[in-house]
């Protein structure tokens, strides 16, 4: 100990000018704001800015300077041997070098800042573009301190780098081109990793990766410069070997340990999943879109998987990027045989991928659409074709050929969710766009929808129809077959139909009390009307496209009912419970027979969701019993199948 | 400290990378005794030296301090040792006083009023920052840092290489007077033999790696001889081989000699060959006849 204190306080001493020349710097940092004019409390906020400019910059030139001179120096020029011939140890040696090195620094930033605390300036927010010169706006989270604290650990890892350099220099043994392959290597497995986890939007992987990665080369370099001086003593080239062996082993490590990090965490399987963020089922088949966020993935990003409700198949998806999933939603044709999505990865124009559901053995296949950015994609009855619109523009593809045979400008419309399309057969596709209420109304919550339509492969736009001025709400809904469009009045409970093709005003639905409704296939709507304030009674209403009831069905046992779809051309499937959960298990499956009028308890589990087909599919009783967790409810048994999945693929 | 052997290096070895720097080399220095071990530059005393200050691993072999691998127990071990190098070396910015001030911290037996006295009598001044002194007066400053702790055992690698006349007959009388005071062990490398004649008990002689005479000065004394003969009888040159010549010279005014083997009983065999004289060989002749000549290694 007694020995590492001597050479600490040697060195220290050594070098104890650079002590003055940080207080100069120092000095100066509380002047410039007042010679740029500034006064009184943003003179005292600026100067502690000016002094972190200047701390970051003086650092920079210690850390290359004491890092160049902490052994390095000596080392090449024969002068190491002064304490390596004495009773010191290596440990001794290094420690007392590099700890007086990095005190020193210490020791100088503080002197650095000390001026600028003294004369007022207190650690909070940037204020001054001056700190984010250096830092970058990426950085303004950690606030003056952070920055200071990061920038001064930065210049510390740069004194070891600055050492690491100095000896490879000093050296220029054959180790050299050991040192230059290893980095190679290092860098292409450390990029490969990244650029990984990058382009499957696993951002917060990416960030812990880099993080980690860094933290272990700082811990490598300090631990490197350890190995050269105790192993290698005063040989240049021993020390450089032990140097070159530690720093690329350790960095071998974590390269390695980044890549086998980054597969893992793409490798989330379906049972991985924490959270779901949309189910949707295709019309027909029995195949579903599955996302969620992963433990492995982090909490902002959502993993994405096919599965076959038949058979279990899985095939992971690209994940999706933060922000929900606008757009990344999965689009199944209405045979069920074709499935389409995004693929696109940060900072790059958008991919439309497609996988042909009828074939086991499939693979997704890009189609080289050319998307500028994520659009709402609706595949065509068949597959053939493919609608991309976003609120600018409605743009339709063939798939076959990747061609594009229409491009529809859409004039912004600006009420928030304003466009929905749909196939309303093969061949014709109809969207429905929101635009304020033109003329008299004052209430700028008056809306309007145009219908349009358009025929392909001609592709020219039809105006079709108008739902005029109403107090639309949200959330709007058309029938799977174009027929029936559902809005809900803004400020009531009433529900109005219209004709979905001419937008023609077909009825209101009138409800005392709160209700959720959903349109069934062929424009029936079922909705769930609360009971009594606190009570758990619900009462599900039937009615017809016209408007008509032609069921009330009371759920007295429930305060929250989930709708599902026709099981069977008879059976509503539903959910409820009497918990505020999203768990399926803590929800009871109902299985509502609108013929009967009866309610049976099937199991623990909540309709799968996003299902628009016809009753009776498989797709149609797909039941989710638990996060991540499916079953089959077969009707002629009244049991729930679980579905076991495959390995994803 | 133990008592054994203070300096021993046992079949050691040292490669750069293709060239052999040291090629099994085994010597031994008894307590007390100085041990001089010479050679031409580029012998491999440095490498040596580096072995045996723990500066360098050897690639076979091994050297020990006082019985301990010095290698694996430097810092333990080197606390028994004061090292004067080949190339005096000591922070620059250090003044000789503040030098000593380090020193002290280290070494717990450091004499600090001894330090600043031996360089007052080398007129080295003790405030001036080591870096702005004289190469003569650096080394002075290393014999002093190396004398101060009164360590039982000294290693001076070339001490007085590039030194003034002076500086290098004052390095030598604090040696002898060292030794003469504390009966110090020293392992010295050096080109001075003339002044090594005067102190060393054993001698080393390394060419091209490799150990080629270890013996004590006396019995090497004994054996190589220098011989003359004026007019020698006819078969001289074939009679010297018994005594395992290194030199055989005929001159104009006779023939001259230096044998390896010269013994009384032997000498007496070569009274038929007329008168000659007889005379000890001085350390440095020795040492050109010996790495001087072609000979192949381990001729001595």
């Amino acid at each position: 100990m007694s020995a590492f204190l001597a050479i600490f306080a040697r060195e220290f001493r050594l070098r104890r000018i650079l002590l003055l020349g940080a207080l100069f710097v120092g000095l100066a940092a509380p002047i410039i704001p007042r010679l740029q004019g500034a006064r009184g409390v943003l003179a005292a906020e600026s100067a502690l800015d000016a002094a972190l400019f200047l701390g970051l910059i003086t650092g920079v030139l210690f850390a290359a300077l004491l890092g160049s001179s902490a052994a390095a120096g000596d080392l090449s020029h024969g002068r190491l041997g002064f304490d390596f011939v004495r009773p010191i140890s290596g440990w001794a040696i290094w420690a007392g070098r590099f700890g007086a090195a990095v005190a020193l620094l210490f020791a100088s930033a503080g002197l650095v800042l000390l001026p600028a605390i003294l004369s007022g300036g207190t650690w909070g927010d940037s204020r001054t573009v001056a700190l984010r010169l250096p830092a970058g706006n990426g950085l303004d989270s950690l606030g003056t301190f952070g920055t200071a604290v990061l920038g001064l650990l930065g210049c510390t890892v740069l004194l070891f780098l600055v050492h690491a350099i100095g000896v490879f220099y000093a050296s220029r043994s054959a180790w050299l081109a050991v040192d230059l392959a290893a980095l190679a290597a290092i860098g292409l497995i450390v990029a490969g990793a990244l650029s990984r986890l990058q382009s499957h939007w696993a951002l917060e992987a990416f960030g812990a990766g880099a993080i980690a990665l860094s933290a272990m080369g700082a811990v490598a370099l300090i631990a490197a410069s350890c190995a050269q001086v105790v192993r290698g003593r005063i040989d240049l080239a021993r020390g450089h070997r032990a140097l070159s062996i530690v720093l690329w082993g350790c960095l071998l490590l974590g390269a390695l340990g980044l890549e086998a990090a980054s597969r893992w965490v793409l490798s989330a399987e379906v049972g991985d999943l924490e959270t779901e963020t949309y189910t949707q089922v295709a019309p027909r088949g029995g195949w579903f879109a599955l996302s969620g966020t992963a433990r492995r993935l982090g909490t902002n990003y959502a993993s994405q998987f096919l599965i076959d409700g038949a058979s279990g198949r899985t095939v992971r998806l690209r994940s999706l990027p933060p922000g929900g999933i606008w757009g990344g939603e999965v689009s199944f044709s209405g045979d069920g045989r074709w499935a389409a999505w995004h693929l696109q990865q940060p900072g790059q124009s958008s991919e439309v991928v497609r996988l042909d559901l009828a074939h086991p053995g499939s693979r997704p296949e890009a189609l080289q659409l050319g998307l500028p950015y994520r659009q709402q994609l609706g595949l065509s009855p068949t597959g053939r074709w493919c609608a991309a619109f976003d609120s600018d523009r409605l743009l339709v593809f063939e798939l076959a050929t990747s061609r594009l045979v229409a491009s529809i400008a859409l004039d912004g419309p600006s009420v928030y969710e304003g466009i929905q399309g749909i196939w309303t057969a093969p061949d014709r596709f109809r969207w429905y766009t929101k635009r304020p209420s033109e003329g008299a109304s004052e209430d700028p919550r008056q809306v309007r929808i145009e219908i349009t339509e358009m025929a392909l492969p001609a592709g020219r736009p039809e105006r079709v129809g108008e739902i005029r001025a109403a107090p639309l709400g949200f959330p709007w809904q058309i029938s799977t077959d174009g027929g029936t469009v559902l809005v809900r009045e803004r400020t009531s409970e009433r529900w109005l139909l219209f004709d979905g093709r001419t937008g023609g005003f077909r009825a209101p639905l009138e409800f005392p009390r709160r209700t959720s409704a959903l349109l069934l296939p062929l424009g029936r709507v079922a909705a769930v009307q609360h009971g009594t304030e606190g009570a758990n009674a619900r009462t599900l209403v039937l009615s017809e496209k016209e408007g008509q009831e032609i069921l009330r069905l009371d759920l007295p046992r429930y305060q929250y009912i989930r709708l599902g779809s026709l099981a069977t051309p008879t059976v509503l499937l539903a959910a409820g419970t009497s918990k505020t959960t999203e768990d399926p298990a803590a929800w009871h499956l109902l299985a509502l027979d609108l013929v009967n009028r009866k309610v049976t308890e099937i199991g623990r589990g909540v309709p799968a969701g996003g299902f628009t087909g016809e009753a009776g599919t498989l797709g149609s009783r797909l039941v989710k019993t638990a996060i991540a967790s499916f079953a089959v409810w077969d009707p002629a048994t009244g049991k729930l199948v679980p579905l076991r999945l495959q390995p994803a693929e | 400290m133990s008592p054994e052997v203070p300096l021993r290096a046992s079949e050691l070895s040292v490669r750069y990378g293709r060239k052999s720097a040291l090629d099994q080399v085994s010597l031994s220095v008894a307590p007390g005794s100085v041990y001089a071990l010479i050679g031409l530059n580029g012998a491999g005393k440095s490498s040596l030296v580096r072995c045996l200050l723990g500066l360098r691993r050897p690639d076979s072999g091994s050297a020990q301090l006082f019985g301990r691998d010095v290698w694996r127990e430097r810092s333990q071990v080197l606390s028994e040792v004061g090292v004067v190098p080949e190339e005096p070396d000591a922070p620059a910015a250090l003044s000789a006083r503040e030098i000593a001030r380090f020193s002290a911290r280290i070494f717990p037996r450091f004499d600090r009023a001894g330090f600043e006295e031996r360089l007052r009598r080398f007129g080295v001044p003790l405030d001036l920052p080591f870096g702005r002194l004289s190469k003569g007066q650096k080394g002075q400053v290393a014999l002093a840092l190396a004398l101060a702790p009164a360590p039982p055992l000294l290693i001076l690698d070339d001490p007085t290489l590039g030194l003034d006349p002076v500086a290098k007959r004052s390095v030598f009388e604090e040696l002898i007077g060292d030794l003469a005071e504390r009966g110090t062990t020293v392992f010295l490398t050096t080109h001075e033999l003339a002044a090594v004649e005067g102190i060393a008990d054993r001698v080393g002689i390394l060419r091209e790696g490799a150990l080629l005479l270890d013996e004590d000065l006396e019995s090497l004394k004994e054996r190589f001889r220098r011989l003359r003969w004026a007019r020698p009888a006819e078969g001289i040159e074939a009679a010297l081989a018994e005594l395992a010549p290194l030199v055989v010279e005929r001159k104009a005014w006779g023939v001259e000699a230096i044998v390896s083997r010269f013994s009384e009983e032997r000498w007496a065999d070569f009274a038929r060959f007329g008168a000659a004289e007889v005379e000890a060989v001085p350390l440095e002749d020795l040492f050109v006849a010996l790495v001087g000549s072609a000979g192949p290694k381990g001729v001595a």
